[in-house]
């Protein structure tokens, strides 16, 4: 580019003030905010430009975490957040985030009291979204203050926490948020959240995440325009036992809801799930539980969203289980733990009648099976379900690893579904030399019998699978058993995309 | 596809496809008020900068074909890295900072979005002097203003280490 004719020399002199202030503005927003500060050092012009940021982002990971009193009087954090909000012209702050995670020095009162008249001051400036992580705060119970509640600005709110107390009032809560996360980083949160999640008249967007209490609670989530609902409960490394939350949901509306509870051992009371068109189920389960509550009280679980269009359901070793009849189910998406999920499989299509795209993964097997149980022939139902016949056109078969129980898996479906338009199976690459290869497989999948005359078949090779870290194959488990009663700490992973 | 010709100020002519010449509010306007078949004049664009413009265009419809994602539309302010990194490489500061310009002038909303990042990513971590070559600012601090304004934000100068 250097060689092709540039701008003329006296376009040169003017280029000085050539660019806009508004580009220049723009620019400036794009950077952290800490670097966007220091451009008051460019010139008179500049010395003022970063006083109407729009969004201020504070990470204390970029500041000094520790530091000695001799060389600075206090928290050079803490300086530096103070003075921007001081110095910040009177334009619209539109998102105010504060990330506090890294210091090494104790949280005490004074910071409490400096956050507080920070939120305050954004709230001055019309604040729209909040971000607020305060981690680690070594005991120290936080209060949001009241006049964040009642702002009538705020439509994004995200705090991450394990100290803060929420205290909403009782009317005049909230009243133009649309989205609330909230994080509990650890089961030490200072009050059980009750009302938070009952406060807000418009909120259209709810995620709680990590662990919201100690002990089992109650927690209600009332909100009449909810449309999207994400639980996603941590694993408590914490205790020794995992609490059994109860969560009673009245969202009219709701059409999105996305579930993650690692040990499922609580309980969710879905009020009216006549709107929900999308669901994701992600149970893992651990053998040291009932396996008949747990079947129990998924079955009731899937009952509640019975009336979904699209569902995505992981779970490991479901035994004895079943399902009301998914009527208006046209799209699933089933996370397969093992051998012994074909039951699973095979409830899922026959409650499943208009059922029309069909995606399976197999999430790989768990270490605790006995070796014959592995070669268990599968056992086909006498009639075939309903979706075979007339609706299934599309079917995925995804992180295939080409095992005994998989083929037969895949040549049932492809023998029986009279409807199927596409069947694509991505495979996996070989682990192991005694593995068959892409083309073994296949040859193999492509010869067997279908039950429609215009479905195609196509094995494709799937490059992501090295994602699939936690995968074991079968004849690993075979080449020793001792080995993988060690890996009880197995997470599966579950690669469902959003 | 209808083609629309523009000329720059070298005295250059291009052909746009009409869908990507509408693209710019600049020559969309010319264009509502003037017939399709005319030339557009475009004095204030250089004709390097136009073959950059459409070397965009064209980069960004093939990512459209191969990802199946309308970039365009959704006005997406970064694309894909390599993307990012191919169109970065051959354009020096002074060439960004007159692009950045010409882009604002014909009013190309998805491009102008897409150098305002790239000019960001340069910044960073550059010392004072070299991000007054980016921007084209003039020193006008004296050093004893200089000294003063660093006294003033020295909170500001507490946190990561730039060269200086």
């Amino acid at each position: 580019m250097a060689s092709e004719s540039k701008p003329q020399e006296e376009a040169d002199e003017d280029r000085i003030s050539k660019l806009p202030d508004d580009v220049l503005c723009h620019i400036l927003s794009l950077l952290d905010t800490h670097e966007a500060v220091r451009t008051t050092i460019l010139s008179k012009k500049w010395n003022n430009f970063w006083t109407s940021l729009p969004n201020l982002e504070f990470y204390d990971k970029y500041f000094p975490t520790s530091y000695s009193w001799l060389e600075y009087e206090c928290d050079p954090f803490m300086t530096f957040v103070d003075r921007v909000m001081l110095l910040h012209d009177s334009k619209d702050i539109r998102k105010f985030s504060l990330s506090r995670m890294h210091r090494e020095v104790e949280f005490v009162v004074e910071d409490v009291y400096h956050i507080h008249r920070w939120i305050d001051a954004a709230i001055e400036h019309n604040i729209v979204e909040l971000d607020l992580s305060l981690v680690d705060c070594k005991g120290m119970n936080f209060y949001l203050p009241q006049s964040l509640y009642t702002c009538t600005t705020l439509v994004v709110l995200k705090v991450e926490s394990n100290c803060i107390s929420y205290d909403p009032p009782i009317t005049g809560c909230f009243p133009r948020l649309k989205v609330l996360v909230v994080s509990f980083t650890n089961p030490d949160s200072p009050d059980p959240v009750r009302r938070l999640f009952s406060c807000c008249p418009v909120l259209e967007d709810l995620a709680i995440y990590g662990y919201p209490g100690r002990d089992a609670l109650d927690i209600t989530i009332s909100a009449p325009e909810l449309k999207t609902l994400k639980i996603h409960l941590s694993c408590n490394e914490y205790y020794m036992y995992d609490p059994a939350y109860t969560f009673n949901i009245d969202a009219p509306k709701l059409e999105n809801f996305s579930l993650k509870d690692p040990w499922f051992l609580s309980n969710y009371h879905l009020e009216n799930g006549n709107s929900l068109v999308k669901a994701k189920i992600v149970l893992n389960d651990s053998e040291d539980y009932d396996p008949i509550d747990f079947a129990d009280r998924t079955t009731a679980l899937l009952g509640r969203i019975s009336n979904v269009e699209c569902l995505s359901f992981s779970a490991a070793f479901l035994e004895d289980f079943h399902l009301s009849t998914f009527d208006t189910l046209y799209q699933l998406e089933l996370s397969l733990g093992g051998c012994n999920n074909w039951e699973l499989l095979i409830e899922f299509l026959k409650k499943s009648p208009n059922l029309k795209h069909l995606v399976l993964k197999n999430k790989g097997r768990l270490p605790y099976f006995e070796l014959d149980e592995l070669e268990s022939n599968l056992v086909s139902p006498p009639v075939s379900p309903n979706c075979l016949l007339s609706s299934l056109e599309t079917i995925s078969i995804k992180q295939f690893t080409g095992q005994q129980d998989e083929m037969e898996v895949a040549e049932y479906l492809l023998k029986n579904g009279e409807v199927l338009k596409t069947m694509k199976i991505y495979i996996m690459n070989p682990r192991s030399t005694g593995e068959p290869t892409k083309e073994e497989l296949s040859n193999k999948l492509l010869m067997y019998e279908k039950g429609s005359k215009t479905c195609q078949v196509e094995v494709i090779y799937d490059e992501n699978w090295t994602k699939y870290t936690n995968v074991i194959s079968c004849s690993e488990i075979r080449e020793s058993v001792e080995k993988y009663k060690r890996l009880s700490n197995v997470r599966l992973v579950n690669v469902v995309k959003e | 596809m209808k083609k629309i010709s523009v000329r720059t100020s070298d005295g250059q002519e291009f052909e746009l496809e009409e869908n990507l010449a509408m693209e710019s509010a600049t020559i969309k306007t010319s264009l509502d008020a003037f017939s399709r078949d005319d030339i557009i004049l475009l004095p204030n664009v250089n004709s390097w900068e136009m073959v950059k413009i459409i070397e965009f265009f064209t980069k960004v419809q093939e990512l459209e074909t191969k990802f199946g994602v309308k970039f365009m539309e959704k006005k997406e302010g970064r694309f894909l890295e390599a993307f990012q990194a191919e169109f970065d490489k051959d354009l020096s500061d002074d060439n960004l900072y007159c692009l950045l310009w010409t882009v604002d002038y014909l009013g190309i909303e998805v491009l102008l979005e897409n150098l305002c990042h790239l000019m960001a990513e340069r910044t960073k971590n550059k010392t004072v002097e070299s991000c007054r070559n980016l921007f084209g600012v003039q020193h006008d601090y004296t050093p004893e203003e200089e000294a003063e304004i660093r006294e003033d934000y020295s909170w500001a100068f507490e946190g990561p280490e730039i060269e200086e």
